[in-house]
């Protein structure tokens, strides 16, 4: 499994981009690819128009029919009726876009198997649900905010050792989102975004709208939760392990909208 | 009185986003519908353990301001919350300086009635006021009680009648009439005003 470490050096390096090697570098790592970086590059390529990496380079990742299949742009109510609570080895949603949606079983019983993954790799109950409801803020914000929400992902990856949850969207990023309220409007950085994202109380609306808190079930957690995030938006990457941010840093593939990846190892908990 | 599940209306016992909390409202306002000539609406939070602020704004809070909006004789009382749920409601009213009733719903009955939230500091006084009274109580009376003795003094004896008809339309307090002058009492008795 490649670190998250090496695959944001990979998309530091401007000069893959620009000659396409980014896209048989790719290929070549595309096995050991977490979830996250798979969707990650496959929403890169995308926006680059560059559709054909995007399904060449990821024929070799265990998700490659699934992303594969996000091509079509499945619709929610064309998922197959899935009411197991047992979650699977990795699962891919697109996102509901209307509210009525989220009543449907297909949905629910898709977050009880988030819920029973993260418990599966030794994440407490508490936390699990947390993340349960930070998913669900999260795709709440791009319906609302990302000006894309039929590009809306939530996808999990599960295994006795290792749990990933990612929840992804190719809409406006939180930098131009952000710019809409007029106190964040002189925001120049999507570093200062996702930053700002993870406070309480900031949202497009402004800081006085009382919204914007959909990472307080996990942050206020994490530091005892022996797991760790990953923001994208922008030409920014973000790390957040144990409730402490770093490793910020600025990369050279701009990736329009948002990615969100939290991830646990069992190792962690002894 | 009237009890709306929580848990059964949308079968889940993790709630968040604000998009899904607006489902949970129409699924709210269509199951009190036919309810709507009863004093008192108990939301019962059983089994749901987690709800985000944004899904409780969106759902409880607003099924609450709708029924203050278009249905002013109705109070609603939050039952069996959990303690996740009652931090994200303190965050949330917190922030906006508003305050609820919550309790446990056992059977049919409603006990340790709880403020949660946060009033404003007469608001608050006005309400424990109130509270130290077994039998429903008027303005006036508080403001003699409370040493504003001037009952002349309209500004004074306004004011109070300000903060508890303010809290009987927070659904804090229950308002009644006797000839041209409110009464208010809790609008679950025994209700503690925390912390």
């Amino acid at each position: 499994m490649i670190d998250n470490a090496v695959f944001d050096e990979l998309m530091l390096d401007s000069a893959l981009i620009s000659t396409q090697q980014l896209a048989v570098e790719c290929t070549k790592l595309a096995p050991q690819l977490r979830l996250s970086q798979a969707i990650e590059f496959h929403f890169l390529a995308k926006q680059q128009e560059h559709i054909e990496w995007a399904v060449q380079s990821i024929q070799s990742s265990p998700f490659s029919s699934m992303l594969i299949d996000s091509q079509k742009c499945r619709r929610f109510e064309d998922n197959p009726i899935l009411t197991s609570v047992s979650p699977f080895n990795f699962e891919f949603l697109r996102c509901p876009i209307e509210s009525t949606m989220f009543a449907d079983t297909r949905w629910s019983s898709f977050c009880f198997r988030i819920q029973q993954a993260a418990a599966l790799v030794g994440l407490g109950k508490r936390f699990a649900q947390g993340i349960v409801a930070t998913m669900e803020e999260l795709v709440s914000n791009a319906i609302e905010h990302s000006q894309c929400p039929s590009s809306a992902i939530v996808a999990y990856q599960s295994t006795d050792s290792f749990f990933e949850l990612v929840i992804a969207d190719a809409g406006e990023g939180l930098l131009a989102s952000l710019r809409r309220a007029a106190e964040f409007s002189g925001l120049n950085s999507s570093d200062e975004a996702i930053e700002l994202a993870l406070r309480e109380n900031v949202s497009r609306f402004g800081s006085g709208a009382g919204r914007g808190n959909g990472f307080r079930q996990v942050l206020r957690n994490l530091e005892f939760a022996g797991c760790s995030m990953r923001f994208r938006s922008g030409d920014a990457v973000l790390h957040m392990n144990h409730a402490e941010l770093r490793n910020q840093m600025s990369v050279a593939t701009n990736y329009a909208g948002f990615l969100m990846a939290l991830s646990a190892f069992s190792s962690d908990f002894g | 009185m009237q009890t709306l599940s929580i848990f059964e209306l949308t079968g889940r016992d993790v709630l968040g986003g604000a998009v899904q909390g607006e489902s949970l409202l129409a699924l709210l306002i269509s199951a009190a519908r036919p309810h709507l000539a009863t004093d008192l609406i108990v939301l019962d939070f059983a089994k749901v353990e987690v709800a985000t602020s944004s899904y409780l704004r969106t759902s409880a809070l607003a099924f609450r301001r709708f029924l203050q909006s278009e249905y002013p004789g109705i109070r609603v009382v939050f039952a069996n919350i959990s303690e996740s749920i009652r931090d994200e409601l303190l965050f949330l009213l917190g922030n906006q300086c508003d305050a609820l009733v919550a309790c446990q719903l056992v059977g049919n009955e409603l006990k340790e009635p709880l403020l949660v939230g946060q009033l404003e500091e007469m608001q608050l006084v006005a309400l424990r006021a109130v509270i130290a009274h077994t039998e429903p109580v008027d303005a006036k009376t508080l403001a003699v009680l409370a040493g504003d003795s001037s009952v002349e003094d309209g500004k004074r004896f306004t004011k109070w009648n300000n903060r508890l008809a303010s809290l009987a339309q927070r659904g804090i307090l229950r308002e009644s009439s006797l000839g041209r002058t409110k009464f208010y009492a809790p609008i679950v008795k025994g209700l503690a005003c925390g912390t």
